[in-house]
């Protein structure tokens, strides 16, 4: 399928690895790889705060 | 990989006329992509629009009272407390449930309601799963019942979002200057927390189930627009007079927010999907964003449904659905039969709704079953609850008290239960309301308005009048009306449009014009409403200048009602602009396609200027358009074959055509000639409809020829089949309550005016030299109102014959009656009726 374009292309384009402890809008609508990559880089940054 | 699989995703009160902009604006791309590859369109919803019955509409095809969700919450099955309504109050199969049995796999997700989760081929994610507590400290254990299968518990609970994980980022899209609120004073930033992480908890089961399962059937449901309108669109721009401008700028873009995150999350389900699913994108009903958006929330039952709209949207695309079109006429109640046709499956001759074929590109044969409600076999459903209605179940309660099975419920949650019960009735007699069943719903109301307080039975009282109205029970109406007027009440309702219309039901015009005109002199703001039924009156009132006033400034206010344009079309019939009058009714069209009023008005437009063609398809398009038979759009039809058949059109209205079961009417006013008329066609061979109530005189020496039935014609009109191929007397100001479903052919008997009332007053015992000037205008008036009527009826034709010609130009006369009756008859017989020697009151 064609897709549609992006209203947030740099965001919805998600690199895990650019994902911060904000988070975006854009990675919420991802969806659930998204959000677990993100809890992942809060908990990992949680961890290493202590 | 599977084919033909259907995406189905629901946009809580999503409305068109907030889309509408930003898809201007390239602000919802995603939807933007369907619309221009697939179909798109107006949403009709459903009364009352509670998106708990809504919702369960869509996924049952079925109307409330036969699907069983009546509102928001329920009673407890041991009846002694309630909770929000869950899939236990469903009562009818959804389209997961025949699925299952059909060998579909299904996945659903936050449908409103399906807790608890229904064990069918697929996987269910609940209304329940998303919702958590906002204290981190308190979060529960997620409940029984919230995911099937069980095993996909763990891994789908680790994708709920908790309102205080939500970070500025989140938000600052939304409101950008969030971090100036006063948090302590105003909870709304916490309000968009909760509704957002909702929102994406059901997002990402929703995201992981596409991707990684096996699926036909995926529903998901999101209540995000609805939610955050609920509470920030009285700050949407424009903004309204009485909004505080500072919420107003903090605020103004939460609605567009939420539209354009809705849009974010569609456009990743849409990269999820392959080409071969067909995806549809639906709202239950819209969401008032005009003038006419509430500040504040009367007490009553769920009154946020105050500012939910008729039309919600419908946006479709797939392999099969047509490409760019427009669609039109649908309703939320059409999904489930289209879906299951969709399948391949057939629909249950006992749905409501109806296959939207046109959404197809190839619609194929729609295969029916009588109901699959009696179908045997599994259908992947929680176990029946077979005992009685619990919403009448307040006995048995009792008794389970008083045997001591249950504890006696505490004062307050004893009045929960029962205010429950009642709102759920309520809702029920609403239901019915809305489906013009009107005996079931005024069961339900006389019902409830027999319940003891703390209960406020005003609500009931105002839908009995309602009810009464609508079935022409006036007096009944003025009786509940009076109650409702004198009730102690903690709601303050706006009863004018219930009085002016009883006022109207009485013969009343301008009395009721007085009421509305009041209520609009109080209106700072202007109401639509009350402009277009001031026009309406005044319309009635032959003021049709005035009236166009009236309906231009409903129009100025509200300019998307398509109502108002038809009543607009109508009034410039009556001024004989008919190209006005066409472009009115065509706006009217425009604005919904599939209003049969419209394309009635616009036919009489096109018939009147001579576009015969298409006066003809807009009739026929009005009749097709209604679902039980439209009389009139009929009859308007049959009028032009006949005219472009070349039959002779006289100037009077009529024609010489024999109509199959026609009724012959002598009509005119008191004392016209109208027994003479009835003696001469019923000498002449068309049998006169008499049971002989009234006796000849010495008024009358030959008889009347009259029908008692006839007086109350305005109360009953059923009696008329009797009349078929017979002629009948029927006073002038009774004609209008003539049923539209027969032919008539109107002799109407003209008579010096001054020689009719001169013949009243010797008949009543007064001094005919002595004529009432007031009786004289409003006979004037009556035979104006006459001649407007019989324009406006197309099963009509009247004739006007002069009672001196009767008696001067008998011969002649007699012919012209007999070319416009077009049927042989025995004119000798008719002439020797005729006594001269009875005129007497010349002028």
């Amino acid at each position: 399928m064609e897709k549609p374009n992006k209203i947030l292309s740099d965001k919805i384009n998600l690199k895990i690895s650019e994902i911060n402890e904000e988070g975006s809008l854009g990675l919420l609508a991802y969806g659930d790889i998204a959000f677990v990559a993100w809890r992942e880089k809060k908990k990992q940054s949680n961890n290493h705060a202590r | 990989m599977k084919k033909n699989k259907l995406l189905l995703i629901g946009w809580d009160a999503a409305d068109w006329k907030i889309i509408g902009p930003l898809l201007a604006k390239g602000q919802m791309p995603a939807l933007k992509y369907i619309i221009d590859n697939g179909v798109y369109g107006n949403m009709g919803t459903m009364n009352p629009p509670f998106s708990p019955m809504l919702w369960t509409s869509v996924a049952t095809g079925k109307t409330p009272d036969k699907h069983g969700v009546l509102g928001f919450i329920e009673v407890l099955e041991n009846g002694v407390g309630v909770r929000p309504v869950t899939a236990k109050s469903r009562k009818a199969r959804a389209l997961w449930n025949i699925f299952h049995h059909e060998g579909l796999k299904s996945n659903l997700i936050g449908w409103w309601p399906s807790f608890p989760a229904e064990p069918i081929n697929g996987v269910v994610v609940t209304d329940k799963f998303q919702k958590v507590s906002l204290d981190p400290k308190k979060q529960k254990p997620m409940a029984s019942g919230t995911i099937h299968p069980k095993h996909m518990e763990q891994v789908l609970k680790e994708l709920r979002m908790f309102a205080f994980e939500v970070t500025g980022e989140h938000i600052l899209p939304f409101i950008p200057d969030a971090l100036q609120i006063d948090q302590e004073k105003d909870k709304s930033l916490t309000v968009l927390a909760k509704v957002l992480s909702e929102n994406v908890s059901i997002h990402n089961a929703a995201t992981r189930l596409l991707r990684t399962t096996d699926w036909d059937f995926t529903a998901v449901y999101y209540d995000l627009i609805d939610h955050l309108c609920h509470s920030f669109m009285k700050f949407h721009p424009p903004m309204l007079n009485r909004v505080n401008a500072k919420q107003y700028e903090f605020y103004k873009e939460v609605v567009n927010g939420a539209y354009r995150f809705q849009d974010m999350m569609l456009e990743r389900k849409l990269e999820l999907i392959d080409r071969d699913t067909t995806v549809i994108v639906m709202s239950d009903h819209g969401y008032e964003s005009g003038n006419k958006r509430l500040l504040e929330l009367p007490k009553l039952q769920a009154a946020a449904a105050m500012d939910h709209r008729q039309f919600g949207i419908f946006a479709a695309m797939g392999p099969n659905i047509k490409k760019r079109e427009k669609v039109y006429g649908l309703g939320l109640i059409d999904i489930a039969p289209t879906v299951l046709h969709h399948f391949g499956l057939p629909v249950g001759g006992d749905m409501d709704g109806k296959v939207a074929l046109e959404v197809f590109e190839n619609p194929g044969e729609i295969k029916y079953i009588e109901s699959w409600e009696k179908i045997e076999g599994d259908f992947g459903e929680l176990p029946r609850n077979h005992e009685q209605d619990l919403l009448n179940d307040e006995e048995t309660l009792e008794q389970l008290v008083a045997l001591g099975y249950i504890e006696k419920a505490d004062e307050k949650s004893e009045n929960a239960v029962r205010k429950t019960r009642c709102d759920l009735k309520h809702n029920l007699a609403r239901v019915f309301l809305g489906k013009k069943d009107y005996d079931r719903a005024k069961h339900i109301l006389l019902e409830l308005i027999d319940v003891k307080a703390p209960i406020d039975t005003s609500s009931y009282y105002l839908d009995l009048v309602n009810v009464c109205l609508e079935t022409n029970a006036f007096d009944e109406a003025q009786h509940y009306f009076d109650i409702l007027k004198d009730h102690n009440s903690s709601v303050q309702y706006t009863l004018f449009f219930q009085e002016a219309a009883i006022l109207l039901g009485k013969e009343k015009p301008l009395k009721a014009l007085k009421v509305l005109e009041g209520a609009q002199a109080q209106n700072r703001y202007g109401n639509p409403e009350l402009w277009y039924r001031i026009g309406a009156l005044k319309q009635k009132l032959l003021m049709y200048d005035e009236a166009l006033g009236a309906y231009e400034k409903a129009i100025a206010i509200e300019p998307d009602k398509a109502k108002y344009h038809a009543a607009l079309a109508e009034n410039f019939l009556e001024l004989k602009q008919y190209e006005d009058a066409a472009e009115s009714a065509l706006t009217s069209i425009e604005l919904v396609r599939y209003y049969p009023r419209a394309h009635y008005v616009l036919g009489k437009a096109l018939e009147k200027l001579g576009n015969l063609q298409h006066a003809k398809i807009a009739f026929e398009t009005a009749a097709r358009l209604t679902p039980k038979t439209f009389h009139r759009a009929e009859k308007a039809v049959e009028n032009i074959e006949n005219k472009l058949c070349g039959a002779p059109q006289p100037q009077d209205k009529n024609s010489s055509k024999f109509w199959k079961d026609q009724i012959v009417v002598v009509s005119g006013l008191p004392r016209s000639g109208t027994s003479l008329m009835m003696q001469m066609l019923h000498s002449g061979g068309i049998e006169a409809l008499t049971d002989n109530s009234r006796q000849a005189d010495r008024s009358n020496p030959k008889g009347y020829l009259e029908y008692g039935p006839v007086m109350s014609l305005h109360k009953d009109n059923s009696w008329l089949h009797q009349a078929k191929h017979k002629s009948v007397k029927i006073v002038a100001p009774l004609l209008r309550y003539l049923d539209v479903q027969y032919r008539y052919k109107i002799i109407f008997m003209n008579r010096d005016l001054t020689e009719i009332v001169k013949s009243q007053q010797k008949m009543i015992g007064k001094d005919p030299e002595n004529l009432p000037v007031k009786l004289f205008d409003a006979y004037t008036k009556q035979l104006q109102k006459v001649e407007t009527w019989k324009e406006n009826e197309p099963g009509v034709e009247l004739i006007y014959i002069n009672y001196t010609d009767v008696l001067n130009k008998t011969e002649q006369t007699i012919d012209k009656i007999a070319n416009f009756v077009g049927q042989n008859l025995d004119m000798e017989a008719m002439a020797k009726c005729v006594d001269k020697t009875l005129y007497r009151n010349k002028a």
